[in-house]
């Protein structure tokens, strides 16, 4: 065989014709603008003459930009970004995108920031196409009314202010009130309904991280991890040391990533933790932008930042598939203010509120629900049927304690009546505790409520009450089968209340309350010490 | 810039053109007065209030002086509604400078003498800081501008630097021989294109783009070479806002961007 050379001579002519075969590919024109002024992440561009309102704009080194206030002779520009590199004369380009963020099944269980970016380390996400941040909410023929329950798993707020997929329920309170507990209690209270495998009943839950602490948000995905909720969750972050850019957009990027899945007819659960952060983080974008402020400095579009973003909230109609995106909003107070200019907007957008008092949650009263100003308004419709049955008097049964309570503290004696029923709303203000992260499915808060407003736990002594309430539940399950009947049929039928009632009559003879086999905080379990017992040193002064 | 002023300067426009003998001292002249009124701010206001006579009387006074040509398209510029003071400042000036363009025999070589002037100071920091506002008396800086282009450019390059420098009105030195050369060029009935090339054009290559640029914006442009060893290969064409980049440097930008996301 013939050894194969090539002399370098032919190498270098095929090398000559490949390079004169070359074909500059067409480059399309593209429009080009110059920074006037940057600073705290705003800058201000001369040029760009056919720019679209939020378009994403591209600075020569690579930061990209949003595009705000278009002027007639320079536009403003959010950075999304590091802005330290963005010097005056840089060249800035079009990308002809409209703000976008990419979406999918991939997304659950990750931690993106606003663009969309993962940021957990665990590597590219694999999207179903983009969507973009602005679009507008479904309209009137798009909706069907809110029906079917979404379980936080909190008794207060099942039994007394149900929310339905599709809602918006907002959570207010102070600070270190426990309104991020209940969104994560009710995260994890997905857990169930995720594990069917039943796409009418699972539910994708996105938390939406804005100006958080770094921290929290840590312990936030540490706490879902742990409840086993991070398969069905995504979180949106845009921690305390985001520029306001980011902070403003996360809650959109949230919702977009919801709206896929709500259009794709499954049903979602969004919480934007928080809101007020939002809107300061608007405020500052839009001073820097030189929009004239309005009330608390405040620009006058803050209610539009809000509104729009919360109607993407929706239930929506058989045709579209019937999915949901549920809201869930938190808005943190000052000094339990809910009159200010942030929580009267928010609340007034909303279909109810969940209101924390920062006095019952110091009174150990945990989770912290006022239940006399907390409403639902649209949520009734969807209570499951057996919870709405045994609910039905907890709410007025609560109020006549409440002013009862307010009363009986200048009375020295009362009448019996009176004393019966203060005895009973202690118990049921008793029953309402739950610790966090333990979220209780329907069939439980059932048996637990109508004990309560049955009157079974008024022989129990207050301390006991979720003592028995624990003992009582654990009882029902090994021993009868009124647990199962209940969360299968979802109904309280007189037969099967009329069971409950022969169990729980039962079980209350024999329980054993008081400290019994347990320490009790503020008791002290061992004798005094005696005088002989101590050995003082004493100082004696030797004589010389 | 506000819609009184785009009309302002529309009208104003024509009367540039429909002013029989307007010449080159006609535009210094008009330049001086934009200058004139600058620095006055009491007659800036007084100026742009309504007419009466006593606002004629002052015209007479302050503005006798000028050419008849002269004289006769401030005046139509008066007549018309300006958005702001500043507004009616930067026309005159418009106006003076197209005057001076429309009287030379060779607007292009102007327009071109203004970009080459204009880089040659933007490359050198210290003539910039020197010819930039906030050095020296604006005469002083008029001088400087002066005895650089003396017997070198052409007189009204010269007349057009000169104003531009004594005048700056709080403007970068670049942004103002920038929108000069557009003027110069555009009262020519040409826009300008900036090609930015790693080796000069040939004459083929440069009547390619003219062509090209021609039949894409519908207008004759003047080409502006910039030859930049940075660009690498390919060209750069900018018009107005738009840019055409099929530079190397672009491409490996791109890249660099691409990998480091």
């Amino acid at each position: 065989m013939a050894e194969l050379s090539i002399s370098p001579d032919e190498i270098r002519s095929a090398l000559k014709d490949f390079a004169n075969s070359y074909e500059p590919s067409a480059v399309a024109a593209t429009e080009v603008g110059r920074v006037v002024d940057a600073a705290d992440g705003i800058a201000h561009v001369a040029g760009l003459p056919s720019v679209m309102a939020n378009e994403l704009i591209r600075f020569s080194d690579g930061t990209l930009g949003l595009a705000q206030n278009l002027d007639e002779n320079e536009i403003g520009v959010v950075v999304l970004g590091e802005f330290t590199g963005i010097v005056e004369g840089m060249e800035v380009t079009r990308t002809g995108e409209v703000l976008s963020v990419p979406v999918g099944d991939g997304y659950l269980g990750r931690v993106v920031d606003p663009l969309g970016a993962p940021i957990d380390g665990l590597g590219d996400i694999a999207d179903e196409g983009r969507r973009a941040l602005e679009l507008q909410a479904p309209g009137v023929m798009q909706r069907k009314s809110v029906h079917e329950p979404m379980q936080t798993g909190i008794k207060a707020i099942d039994a007394m202010i149900p929310v339905g997929r599709g809602q918006r329920q907002l959570i207010i309170g102070d600070r270190q009130t426990g309104k991020t507990a209940i969104a994560i209690d009710t995260i994890i209270n997905q857990k169930a309904n995720w594990e069917s495998g039943d796409v009418t009943k699972q539910v994708r839950c996105i938390y939406v991280a804005v100006g958080q602490k770094g921290s929290t948000i840590a312990a936030v995905k540490g706490a879902l991890e742990e409840a086993g909720a991070m398969a069905y969750t995504t979180i949106v972050a845009a921690p305390a040391s985001d520029p306001a850019g980011f902070k403003y957009l996360a809650p959109y990027t949230g919702s977009a990533i919801g709206q896929h899945w709500m259009y794709g007819g499954k049903h979602v659960l969004i919480i934007f933790d928080d809101l007020s952060k939002q809107a300061e983080a608007y405020r500052a974008v839009s001073l820097l932008l030189r929009r004239p402020p309005g009330r608390e400095a405040y620009p006058g579009d803050v209610f539009y930042l809000h509104s729009r973003l919360l109607e993407r909230c929706a239930k929506l109609s058989d045709e579209l598939g019937a999915g949901s995106m549920t809201g869930l909003p938190i808005i943190e107070t000052k000094a339990n203010d809910v009159s200010a200019y942030i929580p009267t907007n928010v609340i007034s957008i909303t279909d109810g509120q969940i209101f924390l008092q920062s006095d019952l949650f110091n009174a150990n009263q945990r989770p912290a629900v006022d239940v006399g100003i907390s409403v639902s308004r649209v949520g009734g419709d969807a209570q499951v049927k057996s919870i709405k049955k045994v609910s039905g008097t907890l709410k007025l049964e609560l109020a006549q304690y409440r002013s009862l309570e307010a009363f009986a503290m200048f009375a020295s004696d009362l009448d019996a009546a009176s004393r019966r029923q203060l005895a009973r709303g202690a118990r049921l203000t008793e029953l309402l505790k739950q610790p966090q992260y333990s979220p209780y499915p329907v069939e439980e808060q059932v048996v637990s409520i109508w004990a309560g407003t049955k009157g079974k736990l008024d022989s129990i002594a207050v301390d006991d009450v979720l003592k028995f309430e624990r003992e009582l539940i654990d009882h029902l399950r090994r021993n009868t089968s009124i647990l199962t009947t209940l969360a299968d049929s979802n109904v309280l039928d007189d037969a099967t209340e009329a069971e409950l009632e022969k169990a729980v009559d039962a079980f209350v003879t024999e329980f054993v309350g008081g400290s019994a086999g347990g320490v009790q905080a503020g008791h002290e379990e061992f004798d005094e010490t005696e005088a002989e017992d101590i050995n003082q040193e004493k100082i004696v002064r030797r004589k010389r | 810039m506000g819609s009184a002023t785009r009309n302002a300067l529309e009208a104003s426009r024509h009367a540039v053109s429909a002013t029989p003998g307007a010449d080159r001292a006609a535009g210094e002249q008009l330049l001086a007065a934009a200058r004139t009124i600058h620095a006055a701010p009491a007659l800036q206001s007084a100026l742009v209030a309504e007419d009466s006579p006593a606002a004629a009387t002052m015209r007479d006074r302050v503005f006798g002086e000028l050419s008849t040509s002269a004289r006769a398209i401030l005046d139509a510029a008066l007549a018309q509604t300006w958005s702001s003071a500043r507004d009616l400042v930067a026309g005159i000036e418009e106006l003076g400078i197209r005057v001076v363009a429309a009287a030379s025999a060779d607007a292009e070589s102007v327009a071109r003498e203004l970009h080459a002037v204009g880089s040659l100071v933007v490359s050198n920091a210290e003539l910039e800081l020197a010819l930039s506002g906030t050095r020296g008396t604006s005469e002083r800086r008029g001088a400087l501008i002066d005895s650089l282009l003396a017997g070198q450019a052409h007189e009204e390059t010269r007349v057009i630097m000169g104003h531009l420098v004594r005048a700056p009105r709080g403007r970068r030195i670049g942004e103002l021989v920038r929108t000069a050369t557009e003027l110069v060029a555009d009262q020519a009935g040409r826009g300008i294109a900036t090609v930015t090339v790693a080796k000069p054009l040939s004459a083929t290559q440069v009547a390619a783009i003219e062509s090209t640029v021609c039949e894409r914006y519908g207008r004759e442009h003047l080409l502006v070479q910039i030859v930049d060893p940075a660009v690498v290969g390919g060209a750069r064409v900018q018009v107005g806002y738009d840019v055409i980049d099929g530079s190397i440097a672009a491409r490996l930008t791109d890249l660099t961007l691409q990998l480091a996301r």
